[in-house]
């Protein structure tokens, strides 16, 4: 379990991220060929993890999946986050991602100020084939995103 | 004093307006407040059709009377609405682009809170040139 402190730490990284999202998120999508919104929840996470993540940190994230579990939660999955390359933790810290933590700011900003209110954090686990545990940043969608994809589909389907 | 309609809302992602201009120079208090009814009952209508549309411009949303508000929406949700009374769709697209350009930089300012309002000169002067341009006023 994370040590003592971590979650002063989390949301003061969360502040500065979801700032720093909020920005990139606009200038990403001004240089982008097209410019286009993504109106869609499905189409602005693909957004983050494919043209996003490469302006960020050089390759896409490796994995987008929806929660086993939920249907209003995410994961982006990043085999080996650059921020944590060179940061190192005291052992009371250990568990805790602090690279992970600044990127989870930076995802709630994209996702929050493109219209889907969220909760995201951002976690160590464990990889079948990688020695080292990945970065796992965790979306939870507000109920406000359900209902309106719910009601974006079945205006689809009527 | 002119009688044509030309203001211009920027209304941020948090739905506070952080700038207004009105194109055509200073009018009554009476226009005025219309203006502003208009634009804010008219914010409805553009938040219902940004969520079907993935395109920036949004065309017109509402209508009343002779007048017509149009829209554009950045992807990171920032408004700018146009209340005009009949200009072309063609170069209201322009004065669109050529704004979000300059809002793009007002925006990017670290130092700026995301919803402050926008006071550089800068964007100001910006705006005003675009429009005298591409509305040949």
């Amino acid at each position: 379990q994370v040590g003592h402190g971590t979650n002063e730490l989390e949301d003061r990284l969360d502040r500065v991220g979801f700032d720093a999202g909020a920005r990139l998120l606009e200038l990403v999508s001004w240089r982008e060929r097209v410019m286009k919104r993504k109106p869609e929840v499905l189409d602005m996470l693909r957004f983050i993890q494919g043209t996003v993540w490469p302006q960020l940190f050089g390759k896409t994230a490796e994995e987008l999946q929806q929660g086993a579990a939920a249907d209003d939660e995410y994961m982006i999955k990043d085999h080996e986050l650059l921020l944590n390359r060179y940061t190192s933790l005291p052992r009371s810290y250990a568990g805790f991602n602090p690279g992970g933590a600044l990127v989870a700011g930076i995802v709630r900003g994209m996702m929050e100020t493109a219209g889907f209110p969220c909760l995201v954090t951002a976690h160590f686990s464990d990889h079948p084939t990688r020695p080292k545990p990945i970065t796992t940043i965790l979306i939870k969608l507000d109920q406000v995103v359900m209902k309106r994809q719910q009601q974006l589909e079945a205006g689809r389907r009527g | 004093m002119s009688t044509s309609v030309l203001t211009f809302v920027v209304v941020g992602p948090q739905d506070n307006p952080i700038y207004e201009v009105d194109l055509m120079g200073p009018k009554d208090q009476q226009a005025q407040y219309l203006h502003q009814f208009v634009l804010h009952a008219a914010l409805d209508a553009v938040d219902e059709a940004m969520w079907s549309s993935k395109e920036l411009h949004l065309k017109t949303v509402d209508r009343f009377n002779a007048l017509s508000v149009t829209a554009f929406v950045t992807p990171g949700s920032a408004r700018f609405l146009l209340l005009h009374d009949g200009r072309s769709d063609d170069g209201i697209r322009t004065f669109f682009t050529e704004v979000y350009e300059a809002y793009l930089r007002v925006f990017l300012n670290p130092l700026r809170a995301p919803t402050a309002r926008i006071t550089s000169r800068e964007f100001d002067r910006k705006v005003k040139t675009v429009s005298k341009r591409v509305f040949s006023l």
